[in-house]
């Protein structure tokens, strides 16, 4: 009888997963939402799409390796695309939502692999059309070979925002400025953490110097703290920061600009971790709420596995060769041997990168004061429109649990169940009250809207 | 070279090419706005995979439809969501 | 450590800030203390459908809901909280899918009219003309009385919690008490790091209230009945009065911000506050049966709640076989019934005052066989 094991995400760390599973004689279900495999660093346009690659050849050589190798087992592994997780319960059912009906899986193994979404800090304007998150502005680049901008201004911390500043630029968008909340050398503090990821770190310098020799204006310590605009974006409020965060007053500069691209970091997409039952733990910049793992990506539920970024934030080559490893230990106790030259070269692989991992880290922490930017005023909750001011009067009024501030003020009951705003809301309450709302809001179905007639018309998988 | 087609929004001609978003092609035709919340804030898209839902809009009727994850097709209506419709 | 007060309110749900609250008002100078285990709403009066309805079909649960909608009609200046506690009265439409249970309202609407309860009976085109988007199918009429409504359950705790706090209730939340033993005349609460001694205590802790009774041998017939609640995303309007459907056990609540919230009743195993595996397949259809218009209507979220269960489905409410220990288990309807219930828990409490409601619903009741049914439950 061979093991199931199901697959959530096919981004590096889920597709690596599943072809060492399989390769391990396991039965592979992976369950993907987008129509193509790639996750979010190895998006794939449409093919029928033409136009120019704006990423380094290398990260493109290594997308394209991953992804042959991800198709070639395709006949040997159930791979569904466009379909959604909406549940995961603490005895082992996986829900899954696909167009019109919902099935329910109850594989042997679950390896989660649902990576990273985009931190946002939020500052007055940020809602307007036109203000998006970098990684979602590389998204149109990437899979619609579109540039969703005319002219940019290109925000944040971490190495990102310098990718897309690059990418834009490659794309024929005027990149007006890129602001970054530290230099782009920072990194080169962690001599021996730049040496181990020294092939990601020459595409780094392409991308640097390709934004050189564009000419953008490179304002570093700087910050968004303003967008303007009617109904759309017609130009950004930038501000030097202190290395505490403070805005120093009278830094103030106005550039014109019809997209924003900001990102200032990553948080984990955990939930269904949590709505497992796994033992959860928090990690500010490293992804948020992350779900406790040992070596080989196990939880402290017995049937559920993460790899990759959804453990926390370590890149995507840590991603690939950590499915490698997680894949393995889904698997479990298996017959095959084969593949063990491949966990081999992957633990010497993740060692390597996770050492450039922690150096990019160290580029991604948000000091507090940054947060000032927040003001009374701004939405913090999009979908509900919850004021800061809205949630300090629920703080004020001794609601200090992430649950009670949610239950009086609505934060995180819109659309996106939260996950644009609630870490934005534990944060602030921190920063505001002096609370730590460390635990997480109950976690809950759904982890995905699904229409009642879809949840009437309900398969449960074939029996094994 | 990709094929082209058009699409309404808000009564205008949108041109795309086959296999852009509904969010993309209105991007790349300067348009940004794609909604109008409950609160009378415009919207547009953010995040581009999905996981937002801002980008939300009304195409051929049907609100509530991510404008960045589904595809442009010939000839669909799309027009901005006002509120809830 | 120790505290000494002359009254220990155990729970800081409706019932225990209530009675609390109202127990101020009579100015007695007693010194009281409401002690809760969990957060601020964190137990069943953060978790309910937030409605109000007076459509019963027995006198005493007619007059406990009449005397309570009054208050809540009243709440933000009777409490001094000019936030308001959301009041929503747009009425409560109960249907009848079967003659049987046409007739089970035509009854209790003659018992309403009694009370003076602006209800009517409406047949099943006057049911749809009021709510087009009801499933004709099987409907054979309903019930509609206005001054029914929904209001904020958080915004009342919030709202008598600052009330009582300022007429200097000690109001302390994760404290839990661990035992309760009475000595001497005088009642000593154990909690982790102090005991709190007592002249009276009040127990509010509703479905768990056996759990600090049984040690002291008093047997009290109550257990719990897990609820699951649906979130739809914001949708356009269809439902304006509250819904419930004596037939599917579902009442339908379409809030200001256009969610629909489905409170479900289903008699299950499992624990209080998980979401059950096989809830939302089993609902799905009965909403769609009841509503079919939000077939395509995406489900945002779901939450657990947990009701009290008692032989009759009716409170208890009254004195012990303890002198001193007064208990108040809601039964399912505690927000609704809250503002009532306070007020004569506080007279019994503080007057030795029995309310001819309250003597209906003692915790005696069931050694004497006394049982009575409420005909217009909405539960399994």
């Amino acid at each position: 009888m061979r093991r199931n094991v199901v697959v959530i995400g096919a981004g590096p760390a889920g597709m690596a997963a599943a072809i060492e599973a399989g390769a391990r004689n396991c039965e592979v279900t992976v369950l993907d939402e987008s129509a193509r495999p790639g996750g979010q660093i190895y998006r794939q346009a449409d093919p029928r799409l033409s136009g120019a690659e704006f990423a380094e050849p290398t990260e493109l050589a290594r997308k394209k390796r991953l992804l042959r190798r991800f198709e070639e087992v395709g006949r040997a592994i159930d791979y569904r695309a466009g379909v959604a997780v909406y549940a995961a319960f603490r005895n082992g059912e996986i829900h899954v939502h696909h167009k019109d009906h919902t099935e329910v899986l109850k594989p042997d193994a679950v390896v989660l692999a649902t990576g990273m979404r985009e931190r946002a800090i939020p500052f007055p304007g940020w809602t307007l059309p036109g203000v998006m998150f970098a990684g979602g502005a590389q998204a149109i680049l990437k899979a619609q070979r579109t540039s969703p901008g005319r002219v940019a201004v290109v925000a944040g911390c971490g190495p990102l925002p310098i990718v897309v500043a690059s990418q834009l630029t490659r794309a024929g968008t005027r990149v007006a400025a890129l602001a970054s909340l530290r230099s782009p050398l920072a990194i080169l503090r962690d001599t021996s953490g730049v040496w181990h990821g020294r092939d990601v770190m020459r595409e780094g310098v392409r991308y640097g110097q390709s934004l050189l020799r564009s000419g953008v204006t490179r304002l570093t310590g700087y910050v968004p703290i303003r967008a303007l605009g009617r109904e759309r974006l017609e130009a950004v409020q930038l501000a030097r920061v202190d290395e505490h965060g403070h805005v120093v007053p009278g830094t103030q500069r106005e550039i014109a600009c019809d997209l924003l691209a900001v990102n200032y970091g990553f948080i984990a997409n955990s939930e269904l971790a949590a709505m497992s039952g796994a033992r959860m733990h928090h990690d500010p910049d490293g992804g948020f709420w992350l779900p406790e793992t040992d070596d080989e990506g196990r939880t402290s539920v017995h049937w559920l596995f993460v790899a990759g970024d959804a453990a926390g934030l370590r890149g995507a080559l840590v991603a690939e060769s950590e499915g490698t490893i997680v894949g393995a230990a889904a698997a479990g106790p298996s017959a095959s041997t084969e593949s063990s030259a491949a966990l081999s070269e992957a633990i010497a692989a993740r060692r390597r990168y996770a050492a450039f991992a922690r150096a990019v880290r160290k580029t991604l922490t948000v000091p507090a004061a940054l947060w000032s930017v927040t003001t009374d005023d701004t939405v913090v909750c999009r979908c509900e429109n919850v004021r800061l001011s809205d949630i300090r009067l629920a703080l004020e009024g001794g609601h200090h649990s992430l649950n009670a501030i949610k239950r009086n003020a609505r934060p995180g009951m819109g659309w996106c169940g939260g996950r644009m705003c609630m870490h934005s809301v534990a944060t602030l309450a921190e920063l505001h009250a002096g609370v730590e709302p460390r635990n997480m809001m109950t976690p809950r179905p759904m982890a995905r809207p699904v229409p009642f007639a879809a949840l009437t018309h309900q398969r449960q998988a074939d029996a094994q | 070279m990709s094929t082209t087609f058009e699409f309404t929004f808000e009564g205008k001609s949108i041109t795309a090419r086959e296999g852009q978003s509904v969010a993309a092609a209105l991007l790349e035709a300067g348009e940004r706005c794609l909604r109008i919340d409950e609160a009378g804030n415009a919207k547009g898209a953010v995040c581009g995979i999905g996981v937002c839902w801002e980008c939300r809009c009304s195409i051929d009727g049907v609100p509530d439809t991510r404008a960045c994850v589904t595809e442009a097709r010939p000839g669909i209506i799309v027009r901005r969501q006002q509120g809830l419709r | 450590m120790t505290a000494t007060v002359d009254i220990l309110v155990i729970g800081a749900g409706v019932y225990g800030l209530s009675s609390a609250w109202w127990m101020t008002r009579r100015r007695s100078g007693a010194r009281i203390m409401v002690v809760d285990e969990g957060e601020f709403a964190s137990g069943a009066s953060g978790r309910n459908g937030a409605g109000f309805r007076m459509q019963w079909g027995l006198d005493l649960n007619i007059q406990l809901s009449k005397e309570s909608t009054a208050f809540f009609e009243n709440a933000a200046e009777l409490l001094d909280y000019p936030r308001g506690i959301e009041l929503k009265q747009d009425g409560y439409l109960v249907l009848a899918h079967s003659q049987n249970a046409l007739d089970r309202l035509n009854a209790s609407i003659e018992i309403q009219h009694r009370y003076g309860v602006p209800s009517e009976l409406l047949d099943a085109d006057a049911c749809m003309k009021m709510v087009p988007a009801l499933n004709r199918q099987r409907l054979v009429g309903g019930t509609y009385c206005r001054k029914d409504g929904t209001a904020s359950p958080f915004r009342l705790l919030d709202a008598l919690l600052v009330a009582s706090r300022r007429e200097r209730v000690d109001v302390r939340y994760g404290t839990r008490v661990e035992r309760i033993e009475k000595r001497n005349g005088v009642f000593t609460a154990s909690t982790k790091d102090e005991t709190i001694e007592a002249r009276q205590v009040l127990l509010c802790t509703d479905w768990a209230a056996p759990q600090l009774l049984q040690p002291l041998d008093v047997e009290l017939p109550v257990t719990s009945l897990p609820k699951e609640v649906i979130v739809t995303v914001p949708c356009t309007p269809r439902v304006k009065p509250i819904l419930i459907s004596l037939e599917h056990h579902i009442s339908v609540n379409q809030v200001a911000r256009g969610s629909i919230i489905f409170v479900v009743s289903r008699a299950r195993e499992g624990s209080m506050i998980e979401s059950t595996p096989s809830f939302l397949t089993w609902a799905a259809p009965k909403i769609i049966d009841l509503l079919p218009g939000v077939a395509e209507v995406p489900v945002l979220r779901t939450w657990g709640g947990v009701s009290s269960v008692t032989p009759d489905m009716q409170p208890i409410l009254g004195e012990t076989e303890i002198e001193g220990l007064y208990v108040a288990v809601s039964s399912y309807r505690g927000f609704m019934t809250s503002p009532a219930v306070g007020r004569m828990m506080a007279s019994l409490v503080l007057d030795g005052v029995v309310d001819p409601v309250l003597a209906q619903l003692s915790p005696q009741r069931f050694k004497l066989g006394n049982v009575i049914l409420e005909p217009l439950l909405n539960q399994e």
